[in-house]
């Protein structure tokens, strides 16, 4: 649970858009395009509506006309190139009309239970221009280019749960296709996806009705959305300590399954070279300029090469040597850097789904449940808990400058999670409790001082500033892998790695950090389109 | 106007610790409005008072069970002991906190708890409402009686059917909130301008 491992995941056949995908297409979820309004400008509306269990969710998408100076993927933004509403149901036009007079205004906006999910994206200038232009006069856009972004929109947020006045969880959660983590707004994205390419195809249709022509299926499946994600999302990880954990639990037990496996056949190793191959050749489109990620992508590649030789090598000796998966993964533990580490645990759970495909329905939590404190916890209980799940906070000297560099605020004018530097702003004593080591440390001092059989219950009433880090320590020995082993506030954090973590479990690809603080990421790059349910591979496109 | 659940406890949670609360008193508050609105019960009405500098700083006094976000924790832990003999506070500011952090904190206990103050009585059993009737909204600082019930064969009953009315809120009890809320948040400075995220980034690529 280091952060530099964390920041190294990959997305995997337990990352939520991939699961949201196996089950539309498993289900056969029903897809329509039941409106499609937008003028020669760009501007316009457009329904998407997919049904499943006589349930129909509506993708309410408003695209606008903005002006390039307008542009900014940041928060401040008040105006976007598109923007989206989940709605729960099939909308009424009175709806319609109450979207749109909110939903463009996005957080200026007010909302109300009927929608699950609010978004907004922005064009790609580059590539969606292009596109259009290209479709316009009969020809198809040209594929390096297309490749080398990857989508034609990306969205610079998307709500769930409750934002702005928006449908709690607690109203969907009991709902067996929106059960599992983040699936509505992956379901938000992924029609979004659609939109943008009816978009270009329709816009290049006005343009030119006699020549245009549709993109190219195959080039249309290299499109996937884009997104841009910054601090907003970076304290997710640690506000949600039960939840992470089960996140990880999931992989680590995928991975502990396939590791058990005593046999392999020639065939499963060489579907794993295969995978190997396949996930070297995806990694040769993710660029990026960032001086840390770049030169970790080349290294990346360099081991995935030799872990394929090793495949290779295992394979042509199958049925002579036991535990097969077991000593691939000891092997890349041993000889590669933890980007592909982390790479090999994907390819080796993407091997062998049977074992794996199950636990993704164990990924949600009703984290109300974990909230409660145990008073009668003595506090020698609660002292052996600390030295137990905390003891890697002893490597933290918190009287040193560096160890306390940072403080992580939420900003007046952004109204999101911001990191500050301690020594050099104002501002420090509002910190969000996100330095959970330097918290866990100032804990453990107090309980030093408190004698064995008091129970928790007493400590707290002489001790109230304790009452949250308490509650992380209890949550913490019924979920061990809720913690993040790393000093949050430390000079040498990079949030990236927070954020790289969140979303390899969402299914996202192509990180590209834009600065220490926020990233660039694509989603659904490869997958199926609603008009394909029922056909073809919806299971490892990921890796085509 | 009309708040999510999430968006009343994000907001009880910042206006709580803004009020002065620790942040784990804060995170008390936060998921006992949430449990309130959750079951149509005045929070609304009740949480300028939780909120209340006066109420706020009876924490470190000796008069600390006179909070209700503190006494609902103390009385979560002693009721965990199952001594049989009923609790009495004799002075609670707004009793309803009190009970919500104890329906909020025995979600996994399998005795059901009642609970009574001037005018007014309150049942929970495993993280829901049983019954609640009478002056729910009683300021205090009132006397409180606490006790365990073993809940065999006793249903769920007088359970609130989840509405939208206790997530209506009142535009003064929501600017309240969000003056106190605002305590928690750091204005901008030139440096951090500078350093945000995505600063002096062009995005018309």
């Amino acid at each position: 649970m280091r952060l530099a491992r964390l920041g190294s995941f990959h997305q995997s056949r337990l990352s939520f858009l991939r699961v949201l995908l196996r089950r539309i297409n498993r289900e056969r979820w029903r897809f329509q395009r039941t409106r499609f309004n937008v003028d020669a400008k760009g501007v316009g509306t457009a329904l998407y509506a997919i049904e499943i269990r006589g349930r129909t969710y509506t993708l309410v998408a408003f695209a606008h006309d903005l002006a390039p100076d307008k542009r900014t993927d940041r928060v401040i933004a008040e105006e976007w190139d598109a923007t989206f509403a989940l709605f729960d149901g099939i909308p009424t036009d009175e709806e319609i009309a109450r979207l749109r007079e909110n939903v463009p205004r996005q957080e200026a906006g007010r909302y109300l239970h009927s929608e699950l999910v609010l978004a907004r994206a922005n064009r790609s200038v580059r590539l969606f221009d292009s596109v259009v232009a290209a479709l316009a006069t009969g020809r198809q856009p040209d594929e390096t280019a297309l490749e080398a972004t990857g989508y034609l929109m990306r969205t610079t947020a998307v709500y769930g749960n409750g934002k702005f006045g928006i449908a709690d969880r607690d109203i969907y959660a009991e709902r067996e296709e929106l059960a599992g983590p983040f699936q509505a707004e992956l379901l938000t994205v992924w029609l979004i996806r659609n939109f943008t390419v009816d978009l270009v195809e329709h816009l290049a249709r006005l343009r030119n009705p006699d020549s245009a022509v549709r993109l190219d299926r195959s080039l249309r499946r290299r499109l996937g959305v884009g997104n841009a994600t910054g601090l907003g999302m970076a304290p997710f990880l640690v506000k949600h300590p039960a939840l992470i954990h089960r996140w990880i639990v999931a992989r680590e037990t995928a991975l502990a399954r396939v590791r058990s496996v005593r046999e392999a056949s020639y065939d499963e190793l060489h579907v794993l070279r295969g995978l190997v191959q396949a996930a070297f050749a995806m990694h040769a489109g993710w660029a990026t300029d960032d001086p840390v990620q770049a030169p970790r992508i080349a290294q990346l590649r360099s081991d995935l090469v030799r872990f394929r030789e090793e495949v290779g090598r295992w394979r042509d000796q199958c049925g002579r040597n036991a535990s097969v998966w077991n000593a691939l993964y000891v092997w890349a533990e041993q000889h590669l850097c933890l980007e592909a580490q982390e790479q090999v645990v994907s390819l080796l759970i993407e091997t062998l789904p049977r074992l794996v495909d199950d636990l993704a329905a164990t990924m949600a939590i009703d984290e109300q449940m974990e909230f409660a404190i145990d008073g009668s916890m003595r506090c020698d209980a609660l002292r052996a808990a600390v030295d137990r799940h905390y003891a890697w906070t002893r490597a933290v000297d918190f009287a040193q400058p560096a160890a306390n560099a940072k403080f992580w605020y939420v900003s007046e004018e952004k109204l999101e999670p911001r990191l500050g530097e301690r020594h050099a702003e104002p501002g420090a004593e509002l910190e969000q409790p996100l330095a959970i080591a330097r918290d866990v440390v100032a804990l453990r001092d107090a309980l030093g001082t408190t004698t064995a059989d008091t129970t928790v219950g007493r400590f707290l009433m002489r001790h109230p500033e304790h009452r949250h880090t308490l509650r992380r320590v209890q949550t913490s020995t019924r979920n061990p892998y809720a913690e993040i082993r790393d000093n949050l506030i430390g000079a040498e954090l990079r949030a990236v790695d927070l954020l790289r973590c969140k979303l390899s479990f969402f299914g996202c690809t192509r990180f590209d950090p834009r600065s220490d603080k926020w990233l660039r990421i694509t989603l659904f790059q490869g997958a199926p389109f609603p008009d394909e349910i029922g056909y073809g591979d919806w299971d490892q496109w990921i890796w085509d | 106007m009309i708040l999510s659940l999430n968006e009343i406890e994000t907001t009880v949670l910042k206006a709580a610790r803004g009020a002065g609360y620790h942040w784990g008193l804060a995170e008390e508050a936060a998921a006992a409005a949430r449990w309130l609105a959750k079951h149509d019960l005045p929070w609304a009405a009740t949480v300028g008072i939780l909120l209340a500098e006066n109420t706020v700083r009876l924490v470190g006094t000796d008069r600390v069970m006179s909070n209700p976000l503190v006494a609902g924790t103390w009385v979560c832990d002693d009721l965990a002991r199952d001594s049989g003999t009923p609790l009495k506070l004799t002075a609670v500011v707004a009793p309803l906190w009190l009970a919500a952090v104890v329906g909020v904190g025995r979600r996994a206990e399998p005795l059901g708890v009642s609970l009574e103050w001037p005018a007014a009585a309150f049942g929970t059993l495993r993280g829901a409402l049983q019954h609640a009737a009478g002056d729910l909204a009683n300021p205090g600082p009132a006397p409180v009686s606490i006790r365990t019930r073993h809940p065999a064969g006793e249903a769920v009953v007088g359970a609130r059917t989840p509405s939208l009315g206790g997530r209506r809120v009142d535009e003064a009890v929501w600017r309240l909130l969000a003056d106190l809320e605002k305590r928690t948040y750091v204005p901008a400075s030139v440096r951090s301008r500078e350093m945000g995220a995505g600063a002096g980034t062009s995005d018309n690529d």
